[in-house]
């Protein structure tokens, strides 16, 4: 499907381009390059120099009034090796991450059912689980803070219909459970999500394998485990690694749901920079939590394009 | 047997997973439909009369129809310029031998990993002295200029897996390189073209964070921005909270129930995000 056309392809490293192997230059040759003059412009005057200048505020103790910040060196990044709220927000990231993994997982077995052949509706099933990922997350935030609400949502009158309810309570109020409130919010968005990706994945594996799979006397879970899986494997590859990268930058939910709430209970590294650059007044200290934020994706990214390769 | 008893789990798990993905919205369009008051008795009951008054409230109370305005101007404007300066850059980046063709590739590559926290501190102040701050030119730029790594990225993948001879036999014909894109490139590139629009169109609709700093005045807030104040509000007043939750909600499933196969390729697009 989509997604094998656009799989990330390691840039250029390695295998040289099939266009500057070819004899002499297209008419179109050098003076090409005024055709990307206007995306650089835009990209350097909106994402790289800003990029720099974080990285420059990172250095200084900043705090957004002053004309002129004062240089502090490498301050900022030591207090923040130290900085506890920093990193129990990463923890509520990481945290995030398996949850996405659960839901990549309930995602797969969706997939797995509705690519079984004798499954009716399979169209309907694969639309109705994709909703909730067209949302904003936003709308889906909002919406969840009224089912989570303690006297009149949906989630406790439904516990309450069943006789559970010893388990009622303030979802996002009490802080053993808002993390998690949040986090099966987010996943409710994305199973259906990974389903359609994963599907997308096994529609494209050669029917001819599970027959021969089958006449070797292959149970359904053999075929699943040694067909289908590995069928799948760059879709798998690719919604684990950008699912991680997306829990990382995660923001919106949080600042709908529970504003880091209760206390810094869900407080997640993205949701801290804004509270620190925004909040507190502090943007040269947010800057450097930006930049390690950056520097862990980048790490991340750069890993995932080594395995890559490596499978190749 | 075994084989009736699969299937009816089969079935049972994949209409309870339905549910669980369906049912959370209609339940809000349903109190969407209530008091407040009813609501709070009883959550599961819909009672007679249907109280669309609601929205009403949530209309103009919610400022609805300037959001809507804003954000329809900034997704429109985000989606134009990105494919705008995207396509000729992917068209030459991918198509023709421009000697730093890979380094400039790479380094529009890095976009795709930066996240919007690496650049929004300075960008704020930039703004602000600007004075982009709370228009909404401002936040299209901004937006665009995230949307471009994707955007090249995908077209570039695409622009390469074309036929070589066609564009040769485009060359040869005289059309210099505006031509070429318009009317040999642009056709057969139109899958790609097609979820990039969906794609950037639906990243710059739901977009929270570029809003949240970049248009803070009442008369240039997008509709997500614009529902957090509205939840603001009513937090108190759930029947209109719902009300404006499904304002902001039921266009987008129709649009979604419509168009299904193109909207779930652009999405999906952005997995590779």
């Amino acid at each position: 499907m989509t997604t094998t056309a656009t799989r990330p392809r390691t840039p250029g490293a390695g295998t040289p381009t099939r266009m500057s192997s070819r004899r002499g230059g297209a008419r179109g040759g050098r003076r090409g390059y005024w055709l990307v003059v206007p995306a650089l412009t835009l990209y350097t005057a909106f994402l790289l120099w800003p990029i720099g200048q974080t990285a420059w505020l990172s250095l200084t103790d900043w705090n957004g009034l002053t004309a002129s910040p004062t240089w502090v060196g490498m301050e900022n990044y030591r207090r923040l090796a130290g900085d506890a709220r920093f990193f129990a927000s990463l923890g509520n990231n990481l945290l995030w991450v398996v949850g996405s993994w659960l839901a990549q997982g309930l995602g797969l077995l969706l997939a797995a059912m509705l690519s079984v052949s004798w499954i009716r509706g399979r169209t309907l099933f694969r639309t109705l689980f994709f909703i909730p990922a067209t949302m904003a997350l936003v709308i889906v935030g909002i919406a969840w803070d009224q089912i989570y609400q303690p006297n009149t949502g949906l989630l406790n009158a439904a516990l309450d219909a069943i006789g559970l309810e010893i388990l009622t309570r303030g979802w996002l109020s009490d802080s053993g459970t808002a993390m998690g409130a949040v986090i099966a919010t987010a996943n409710w968005t994305y199973y259906g999500f990974a389903m359609v990706i994963l599907l997308g994945g096994m529609q494209a594996i050669d029917p001819h394998l599970y027959e021969a799979a089958s006449l070797d006397g292959a149970s359904a879970w053999q075929r699943f485990r040694h067909v289908t899986v590995p069928g799948i494997r760059n879709q798998i590859t690719l919604l684990v690694v950008v699912s991680f990268i997306n829990t990382l930058k995660t923001f919106d939910l949080v600042y709908v749901m529970t504003s880091g709430g209760p206390g810094h209970a869900t407080e997640v590294v993205a949701y801290y920079i804004y509270a620190l650059a925004f909040v507190t007044g502090r943007p040269g200290y947010a800057a450097a939590a930006a930049v390690v934020l950056t520097v862990i994706i980048l790490i991340i990214t750069a890993i995932f394009l080594r395995v890559r390769e490596r499978e190749r | 047997m075994t084989r009736a008893l699969e299937r009816m789990s089969a079935y049972t798990a994949l209409i309870v997973m339905a549910m669980i993905s369906v049912i959370p919205l209609l339940w809000i369009w349903v109190q969407s439909l209530r008091t407040s008051a009813a609501t709070a008795a009883n959550p599961f009951g819909l009672e007679w009369p249907l109280q669309v008054g609601n929205y009403a409230t949530a209309w103009n109370a919610g400022r609805f129809a300037d959001y809507l305005m804003n954000s329809t101007i900034v997704a429109v404007g985000t989606v134009t310029l990105v494919v705008a300066v995207a396509f000729p850059a992917a068209y030459a980046l991918g198509t023709l031998d421009l000697r730093w063709a890979n380094g400039m590739f790479m380094l529009f590559l890095l976009g795709l990993m930066i996240p919007i926290w690496s650049i929004v501190i300075p960008l704020f102040y930039q703004m602000r002295s600007l004075g982009l701050i709370n228009t909404l030119i401002g936040a299209i730029l901004i937006e665009a200029a995230l949307g471009l790594p994707f955007a090249i990225f995908l077209l570039r993948a695409n622009l390469r897996g074309l036929p070589r001879e066609l564009l040769e036999a485009g060359r040869i014909d005289g059309g210099g390189d505006l031509r070429l894109m318009w009317s040999v490139v642009r056709p057969l590139a139109a899958p790609a073209l097609g979820a990039i629009v969906v794609f950037q169109f639906m990243m710059s609709w739901n977009e929270l964070i570029v809003p949240l700093f970049f248009l803070q005045t009442d008369d240039v807030r997008t509709l997500p921005i614009g529902l957090t104040f509205f939840q603001g509000r009513f937090t108190t007043d759930t029947a209109v909270l719902a009300a404006g939750t499904t304002l902001a909600s039921l266009p987008v499933v129709v649009v979604y129930m419509i168009f299904n196969r193109q909207f779930v390729a652009g999405l999906t697009a952005g997995a590779t995000k």
